[in-house]
């Protein structure tokens, strides 16, 4: 942009040096006006900014594809002046690691209209992404002038990991209670309340299995399967720690794919469960119960609008002291611990 | 220059309408667009969801039609008591006569209004929309026509409280469309408030078309020329709400043919014979966002379902 600016210069010294020189009234009047040129620039550009306003929206404010996502910086021009160069300076923070990067997105503006300028924005990591319109710096004609504009306009975007549905461990999905009335609709235990399946009988299978009055009626013996009863108190925190190591955003990553694997997997199980993590805005641990897909959804959102900490400033609260819970850590890889389990 | 148009009795049928149009602006002051909508969805033989607060003017609206059209008007309360014979009408013994005489049930009318449909059971939810769908009913072996034309202006209360079943996602499709009154302006219910002063304005609204007249614009309706790119854009859309990653269940092609129905309709009322793209972006959300059924991860972050299909519109192009 300095080129149209030396170029301006340029003009106007060669016009003085002429004017100097040949005293030419044309060139005089030309000198003139190249001159009073800026004045009408300044003045023409200062008035139109009163007439200007930015803000910064994302419509569907989840990223499709895997890496990248997109928002709209809308600027509105009730001038009749158009702005020949804009940029806008947003900041994209990433709210669970707290990293900041700037980045520029020029555009124009015409005439009398409203814009909605579609960015898109790289998303290597899963999680939440806070965008904050920071700036807009309009630029005059031939770049003379600038005015900056503070909107101080957020949104946000979510990037969401890849999933995989998995097997739950079953020391915590299932449950010793003898009224309990949840049960697998995939695997079979030794709860006799509730029958999981019936078959032909296999070598190794029980005698006491046997459903004697079904196999009277056919050829050969069938088994009756049993029921896994399954625990309606399931319990899951996520205890990721911030670390600086370099590798930690991927095992953070990892740790979200994780969660989020697991959750839809409760899920589809049909497994109530509660999930709880520290937010330190509200300097308390959050719960919420999960028994469907948008609310497991939900969660996830919540949890990463949540900066992460280097250290849990809490203790377990009183009623998970004696439960054994799922414990998703990332150091020093992604895993799952369980805590407080015990043989009875 | 006044360009003539190809179909038969199309000006006479626009200036009714348009005529129509004026005279319910008498009543409903400031909702221009749900009135044009409203009125598109009549002509489009099609039935009006309108999802919102009480005391907007919803019944209002219907009895403006009415008047406008001198329609047979009936309106029917859904509280969690009616049952479906209250809709559809029951068979009762006449001791006279010794036989069993069929009593009509509050649908048989041509403009009907159920208010509060979601606190209703789903039994008598049930009744009504196979009786939209169908246009006949049976009772005891024997099937009884709706008079024609019929429509249904329904409204569903969208805060929800005890006793209330929203109608399912499944059952919204039998609207053609899903409207929202809102409130009027500030300006405006000052002028409402004066006006209901001196008068009831419903007084002020005369008939200006007969039965006849509004059979006679659908058929002109129907006859709006709609070319094969349009066809192809509107099933480019339904396609897309199909196929996007927010949605699990898109748009069905009960939902493409409302919204051919409702492109024809918008070009029509816009003294046009023939349907544009912008027609169909018109109508595509009053029709469409209602037959969707967002995915949960969209649900959770807020997303509403007009702000997908806004998203849809602008990326498929005509």
């Amino acid at each position: 942009m300095f080129r149209y600016q030396f170029l301006y210069g340029a003009i106007l010294v060669g016009l003085f040096t002429f004017v100097i020189m040949y005293t030419d009234p044309l060139a005089m009047l030309l000198f003139v006006m190249m001159v009073c040129l800026p004045v009408i620039l300044f003045l023409l550009h200062h008035l139109t900014a009163f007439f200007l306003s930015f803000s910064i929206e994302s419509p569907l404010s989840i990223a499709t594809t895997k890496e990248q996502g997109s928002f709209y910086l809308t600027a509105k021009n009730r001038s009749f002046f158009p702005i020949s160069h804009c940029v806008a300076i947003v900041e994209v923070r990433h709210q669970m690691l707290g990293t900041v990067e700037k980045k520029r997105y020029p555009f124009s503006i015409p005439v009398h209209c409203l814009i909605k300028e579609e960015q898109l924005l790289t998303m290597p990591l899963s999680g939440s992404y806070e965008l904050y319109l920071k700036e807009v710096v309009c630029y005059s004609f031939l770049f003379l002038f600038k005015k900056k504009f503070f909107p101080k306009k957020k949104t946000k975007l979510f990037r969401l990991p890849d999933t995989q549905l998995m097997d739950l461990p079953e020391s915590l999905g299932t449950s010793s209670e003898q009224d309990g009335n949840l049960f697998s609709s995939i695997k079979s235990g030794d709860d006799p309340s509730e029958v999981f399946a019936l078959r032909e009988f296999h070598d190794g299978d029980a005698l006491r299995q046997i459903h004697w009055k079904l196999s009277s009626k056919t050829d050969s013996f069938i088994v009756r399967e049993n029921s896994l009863p399954l625990s309606s108190n399931a319990l899951v925190f996520f205890s990721v720690l911030k670390e600086t190591t370099k590798d930690f955003p991927a095992r953070l990553d990892e740790a979200l794919s994780f969660t989020l694997s697991l959750g839809l997997s409760f899920v589809q199980e049909g497994i109530p469960y509660t999930f709880f993590w520290y937010d330190p805005s509200i300097e308390q641990i959050k719960y919420l119960r999960i028994d469907t897909e948008e609310q497991c959804y939900h969660a996830f959102y919540e949890l990463v609008s949540t900066p992460l900490l280097p250290t849990l400033p809490f203790e377990l609260p009183e009623e998970f002291v004696d439960q054994p819970y799922l414990k998703i850590v990332a150091s020093p890889s992604v895993s799952l611990v369980l805590e407080n389990a015990y043989e009875h | 220059m006044d360009i003539q148009k190809s179909i038969p009795e199309f000006d006479y049928c626009y200036e009714k309408a348009t005529a129509i149009f004026e005279e319910t602006r008498k009543v409903i002051i400031d909702k221009e667009t749900v009135l044009l909508k409203v009125l598109m969805t009549i002509l489009a033989k099609g039935h009006v969801l309108i999802d919102d607060v009480p005391g907007v003017g919803k019944t209002t609206l219907a009895l403006a039609f009415s008047k406008a059209f001198h329609l047979d008007y009936h309106r029917l309360q859904f509280t969690p008591d009616v049952l479906p014979s209250d809709v559809v009408g029951f068979s009762m013994y006449n001791k006279k006569t010794g036989e069993f005489e069929y009593k009509e049930g509050s649908a048989f009318c041509n403009l009907f209004l159920a208010d509060e449909i979601n606190r209703t059971s789903p039994k008598s939810q049930s009744a009504l929309l196979e009786l939209m769908e169908e246009g006949q009913i049976s009772v005891d072996g024997i099937t009884h026509y709706l008079p024609k034309p019929f429509f249904v202006i329904a409204t569903q209360n969208p805060i929800g409280s005890v006793g209330t079943q929203l109608l399912p996602e499944s059952q919204l499709d039998r609207f053609m469309a899903c409207l929202t009154m809102g409130y009027p302006s500030v300006a405006n219910e000052i002028e409402i408030l004066k006006g209901r002063e001196k008068a009831n304005p419903m007084d002020k609204i005369s008939q200006v078309a007969t039965i006849e007249d509004l059979l006679k614009m659908q058929a002109v309706v129907e006859q709006v020329y709609m070319n094969e790119p349009i066809y192809q854009y509107i099933v480019n859309l339904a396609n897309a709400t199909r196929n996007h990653p927010m949605i699990r269940i898109g748009v069905s092609p009960r939902g493409s043919l409302a919204l051919m129905r409702m492109a024809k309709s918008a070009a029509f009322l816009k003294e046009r014979d023939f349907v544009v793209p912008e027609d169909v972006k018109l109508v595509f959300s009053d029709v469409c966002a209602h037959r969707i059924v967002p995915d949960p991860k969209a649900k959770a972050s807020g997303l509403t379902n007009a702000q997908i299909i806004s998203q849809i519109l602008k990326t498929v192009n005509p």
